[in-house]
Parts: structure tokens; C-alpha cells; sequence
């Protein structure tokens, strides 16, 4: 099937530091040579830690953030060619939900003046039209009609990601990048939203980017899962495989690292040790070859290629050589 | 003889509303080196608990209703702030969510450190900076000696989070109370905190309250567990009956609601509706609106905790029925 998005060679290094007139800047490697393409009706998880890189691919989709080098095609043309008015058009079949959905609600407006707002924007309905679709928005996601007069903080923190996700569908856009939505809230609050977002797609035929650092949330929801670790993507299959036998040292040490809701009689012992090196000055070869138990001499000199093993399931690491996948 | 017991502990917050309990007549025992999960989501009162324990309730708009915190056979709530410091350290050390927020921004971390040594135990400069070069080698940080002269924020999270555990563990406190304490971290940072505090318990034989609301975390560390919901206990159990055979509908809400690596489940199971607001709670038992299990006696009266099995306490009315299924 035709990818609703495809992503090629993303890229994105900001600038930091330095005195003025950007005197001693160094580059900061955000995201690093980033592909991967999403079908339609799909959901991909793009899953890491912090600072790997992960809400910047998502921003750069929508060009909320403008890459520094690589392509982005939305249903076959690129997204990075295109003036901005051209792009502003494109983004009503774009949109994001944000993990802090107070910090994105405009704190003085009413939550029907902030589901209209970007049908206003664009112009796409009448001001009656566009009360009653804000009226049938707040329905959808579970609120009442009567929340539409009352303000941001008179909602809980699950009230206000549904406004947020209201908000996101105002426009009926077809792909919807969900930042970290549930990562602020309450396991029980957690678990409803996550349902929300899973029958408004098989209602709507929406197509997700879920960004999250959660490994339980992401495997419940997506259908492929893609592993960032210092900007670049490490390793992106089937989830059922990804999940049952991971191949990168990193995507096992993740997975490993989850406390399960299980007691268990002997003590686990850490996998990895270490912390994340920075960004600013990742290490030569593999950036994970500083943590990962598995490291040869190659993986300090050499970025491994990516290599294709069955089932559409890519991963960059030393240990699987290009044609032919080693019994892991 | 319990290291901690706190006896219908009620702590009271002045709002706009008039006065609510955050939390309304819990008790519970801390024995020895025992490690105890206090789990809960936000709301529910776990870490006022925490905080009305180490006195650092913020008074007003907090106050203690009536209660008593009874640590090694003498009532904290009696104490005064004089008083109070000499328990916190050497009596009762406590680590924060957020270890930014615990640590001086314009201190070094060996100040900090060679401080609470200083008034603690009031040995000389050089005996001090020992103790806190070998306490950071303990925890795990790197070149201490360098790391002494480093400020909070030149430190990463995870090490930030280690250099408070250095802090409330340098006078080898008897109670370690632990809010959050791997909430801001990432997964394989999480791992590490965790595995150490299990490793420093059984090195200084020190009693942990953990707080949290990682079910996960909870499982990996306690054993004993208290579910809280809206200011009271609801659940209490060792760590395997509590997962064997949760006895409240929110603790088996709760589990059944967390998406676990181990599961397929197509669809999540959910707790309907939000904890209730403060000044409104519902009047018999506060899970009732939301609870499947509810029946016309659960609004007429505040279930008390009952014994499901020894030391395992539940305090919903139908719990025999619950355990049945």
C-alpha cells in the first residue's frame, strides 16, 4: 500500500551555546538521518528516551520545527518544498496532540472557542456550522455540550486531552501525531483516553504517529513500533515481533527495563549501565556502543548499516551483518 | 515493636470550600527493614502522608486533624521544628520526585552533602568531605572527589536522583520515605535507582516507604502494599495477595487498566468517570460512583477496612464476593 507519509534522510541539528554572533556554537544532533514511512489507517509508535530525538521527528512532520536536511512526502508530495501558505493548507489534514494539554489550551478561551478556532483559521465552515460541530466534537470525545461555555482549568487533566484530541479533529485531518498524550495522566484516566484514540481511528480511518516513552502504552496501541536512541532509529518492525524477540541490545535493554505489575521472587539486575551520552557529542560508530553489553571493535569505528530481516523488520546493528540475519 | 505507626492519621487543608481531608483516618505499621508501596494516583493522599510523617506539611493551609505518627515509640505530631530536625537524617531521610526541585541551585553538591553531615554528627571539614566522597561512590556516581565541586545542574537527572539518595542516606537513617523517586527518569535510569535503594536496604538494614503510581515499581520493590483512593487506605496486603487476589474494585480497576508488555488485549479495561472533588466527596464509600460493584449499602455508611485474610485488608463491603470471582 501507498505510505500516507514517508519520511526520508530526516534530519535536524540546532545550534547551541556560544557567544554572540554565534561565536562557538556547537551542533546539537537532534535527529539524524531518520526514515520510515506510515500506511494509511496505521498507527506507528516511535518509542526512546528522553532527548533521543523523538517529539522533534514529530514536530518536523508538520513542520512545526523546519528540518535541516531530508524529505517528508504527505500522500505522495513534499511537505518541504511547499510555501507556507500552500503548507498551512496541507496541515488541516495534519494535525498534533500535545502531552501537556493544559499548556496547550489558551487559558482565556472558552473550550468551544478553542475547538473553533482552527475551523475559524481556515475558513472551512460558517460561525453557526462551526458551533455545531464543536457542540458534535465535544460529544464524540465524551464531554458534555454544556463543557463548551466553561475554561480550561475547570477540567481535569483527562478532560483537558480530550479537548485537546477535539481540538486536533476540528479539521477532520487524516494523520495525527499524539505526543506523549497520556504520559501526564493517571493510569485509570490513562486507559480511557488510550481507548478514545483507538475507536475515533477505527471510526474515522485516522493514521497515528504515537510518540511516547512508555513500551507497555505503545505496544498496546500501535501496529509497527520504531526505537530512537540519540537521534537516530535503531530498530522498526511489526510490534508483535519487535516486542516478542527485539534484535538491537538496545530495544532488549528497554524492553527488559519495564517493571511489570508482577512480583517476582529473585531480584532483577540492571541490563544496561550508564547513562545516555549528549547529543552534543555523540560517541563515533554506534551511538550505543558506550552502554551496550554486546559491543565489538567495529561498533566503535563504524555506524552500522541498516539491515532488513524478515517481515518488513529493520535494524541497525553490527551484530546482524547485511544478508543474513545472526540467530539471535 | 514497628519502626513507623501512624494511628487515624487526618490531615486537613484550608480551601476556598471550607476545610477538606487530603487524608481522613488511615493507619498503618512499618516494621523493621520492611519495604512499603504506598500506590495511588494523584489525589489520593500518598504523599501528604509522606510529608505529614517528616513534618514538612505546609502549615497553613495544612493541619493535622487528629492522628498520631508514632516513630520508634514517640509522637512526631507532638515535635516541634527543633525537634523534627533531629529525626530527619538520622532518624527518617526522605527523596523527592523531582530531585531539582530538593537540591540548592547555587551550592555544590559536596555543600550540600558535607552540610548535613556537619549538623548532624559535627566532625571537622576533611571527616565530612570523606563521608561524602565515599556516600557518592556508594551510589554509584563517578569520580567523586570531582563531582563534589559540580552544581545540580550540571548533573543529569539520574545522577541528580543519586545524589539525593547520598544525601538522605549519609546519616544512615533508620526509615527511608521515597515519593516518586524514579517518576522523571527513564526506564533504564529507573532500573538502576531501583536496584540500588533494594541493595542499600539490606546494606544499612533501613526501612523504605515508596510511594508511586507504578503498579511496576510497586511490584518490584514492596513487600507490603497500601492502595489509596481519595485520602483513604482502600487495600492493604503483602506484595503477592495483593496481585494474587486484589480484594477492592479500584486496586483490580487499576491493574486491569495498565497496559503491560505481557498482554494482547485488543481493548483496555477502564474505570469510568474521575476521583471525586474534595469538598464533595460522596458519603459513604468514595470509589462508589465510579465502581461497578456498588450496591445500595455502600452510600450509606464509610466501609471500614476488614480482614480479607490475615494481613490482608480490603475495604469494600463486597470483597468476599470479589475474591470469588
Amino acid at each position: 500500500m501507498t505510505p500516507l507519509v514517508r519520511v526520508e534522510g530526516l534530519t535536524k541539528h540546532f545550534w547551541v551555546g556560544g557567544g554572540p554572533f554565534g561565536t562557538g556554537q556547537s551542533r546539537l544532533r537532534a535527529v539524524d538521518d531518520v526514515s520510515f514511512a506510515v500506511a494509511p489507517g496505521e498507527t506507528l509508535g516511535l518509542v526512546g528516551e528522553s532527548g533521543c530525538g523523538k517529539t522533534t521527528v514529530g514536530r518536523m512532520l508538520l513542520r512545526l520545527i523546519e528540518p535541516t536536511k531530508g524529505t517528508v512526502e504527505f500522500d505522495g508530495e513534499d511537505l518541504l518544498r511547499l510555501p507556507p501558505d500552500k503548507m498551512r493548507e496541507r496541515r488541516r489534514n495534519m494535525q498534533i496532540v500535545f502531552q501537556d494539554p493544559y499548556g496547550a489550551l489558551n487559558p482565556r478561551m472558552t473550550i468551544e472557542d478553542i475547538i473553533k478556532e482552527p475551523i475559524e483559521i481556515h475558513g472551512t465552515l460558517n460561525a453557526k456550522d462551526a458551533r455545531r460541530r464543536a457542540g458534535e466534537l465535544l460529544a464524540r470525545v465524551g464531554l458534555a455540550h454544556e463543557h463548551g461555555r466553561r475554561y480550561p482549568h475547570e477540567f481535569s487533566g483527562g478532560q483537558r486531552q480530550r479537548i485537546g484530541i477535539a481540538r486536533a479533529l476540528a479539521l477532520n485531518p487524516r494523520f495525527i501525531v499524539c505526543d506523549e498524550p497520556v504520559s501526564a495522566l493517571d493510569v485509570s484516566i490513562q486507559a480511557q483516553i488510550i481507548n478514545l484514540l483507538q475507536d475515533l481511528q477505527d471510526e474515522l480511518g485516522l493514521t497515528y504517529l504515537f510518540i511516547a516513552h512508555d513500551l507497555g502504552v505503545v505496544k498496546h496501541i500501535s501496529d509497527r513500533v520504531a526505537v530512537m536512541y540519540l537521534g537516530k532509529i535503531v530498530e522498526i518492525g511489526d510490534k508483535r515481533a519487535l516486542y516478542s524477540q527485539p534484535l538491537h541490545p538496545y530495544t532488549q535493554a528497554l524492553i527488559a527495563a519495564v517493571p511489570e505489575a508482577k512480583p517476582r521472587a529473585e531480584r532483577r539486575k540492571a541490563v544496561i549501565s550508564g547513562e545516555i551520552p549528549s547529543a552534543l557529542n555523540p560517541p563515533k560508530g554506534c551511538r550505543f556502543h558506550t552502554r551496550c553489553p554486546h559491543v565489538m571493535p567495529i561498533c566503535r569505528e563504524t555506524e552500522p548499516p541498516v539491515t532488513e530481516t524478515a517481515g518488513r523488520h529493520l535494524v541497525a546493528c553490527h551484530l546482524y551483518p547485511a544478508g543474513g540475519v545472526a540467530a539471535a | 515493636m514497628s519502626l513507623l505507626s501512624v494511628r487515624n492519621l487526618q490531615v486537613l487543608f484550608a480551601t476556598e470550600n471550607g476545610e477538606v481531608a487530603a487524608v481522613d483516618d488511615i493507619t498503618f505499621d512499618l516494621a523493621e527493614g520492611e519495604v512499603l508501596g504506598i500506590v495511588g494516583e494523584s489525589g489520593s493522599g500518598k504523599s501528604v502522608t509522606a510529608l505529614s510523617i517528616m513534618g514538612l506539611l505546609p502549615r497553613p493551609p495544612a493541619r493535622i486533624g487528629r492522628g498520631s505518627v508514632m516513630f520508634e515509640g514517640e509522637n512526631l505530631l507532638t515535635y516541634g521544628e527543633r525537634a523534627m530536625r533531629r529525626i530527619r537524617g538520622p532518624g527518617i531521610g526522605m527523596i523527592f520526585q523531582e530531585p531539582m526541585t530538593s537540591l540548592n541551585p547555587v551550592f555544590t553538591i559536596g555543600d550540600q552533602i558535607m552540610e548535613t553531615v556537619r549538623v548532624h554528627e559535627g566532625v571537622g571539614k576533611a571527616a565530612q568531605r570523606d563521608r561524602a566522597i565515599q556516600m557518592l561512590a556508594r551510589v554509584g556516581i563517578a569520580l567523586p572527589e570531582r563531582r563534589l565541586d559540580d552544581y545540580p545542574h550540571q548533573l543529569s537527572g539520574g545522577m541528580r536522583q543519586r545524589v539525593m539518595i547520598a544525601m538522605a542516606l549519609i546519616c544512615r537513617p533508620k526509615l527511608l520515605i521515597a515519593d516518586e523517586p524514579t517518576t522523571a527518569l527513564d526506564v533504564t535510569i529507573q532500573q538502576q535507582i531501583l536496584e540500588l535503594l533494594l541493595d542499600l536496604r539490606d546494606e544499612f538494614r533501613m526501612a523504605i516507604m515508596i510511594i508511586t503510581h507504578n503498579m511496576g515499581v510497586v511490584a518490584e520493590m514492596a513487600d507490603r502494599v497500601i492502595v489509596m483512593y481519595a485520602g483513604k487506605i482502600v487495600e492493604q496486603a503483602p506484595i503477592g495477595a495483593l496481585f494474587r487476589q486484589p480484594s477492592h474494585p479500584y486496586t483490580r480497576g487499576l491493574l486491569d487498566s495498565i497496559p503491560s508488555l505481557a498482554d494482547d488485549r485488543e481493548r483496555l479495561k477502564t474505570i469510568p468517570g474521575t476521583l471525586p472533588n474534595p469538598s464533595a466527596l460522596p458519603p459513604g464509600c468514595r470509589f462508589e460512583p465510579r465502581c461497578a460493584w456498588r450496591v445500595a449499602a455502600c452510600i450509606a455508611s464509610v466501609p471500614p477496612l476488614v480482614a480479607v485474610e490475615p494481613e490482608h485488608h480490603s475495604a469494600c463491603i463486597r470483597h468476599g464476593e470479589l475474591a470469588a470471582r
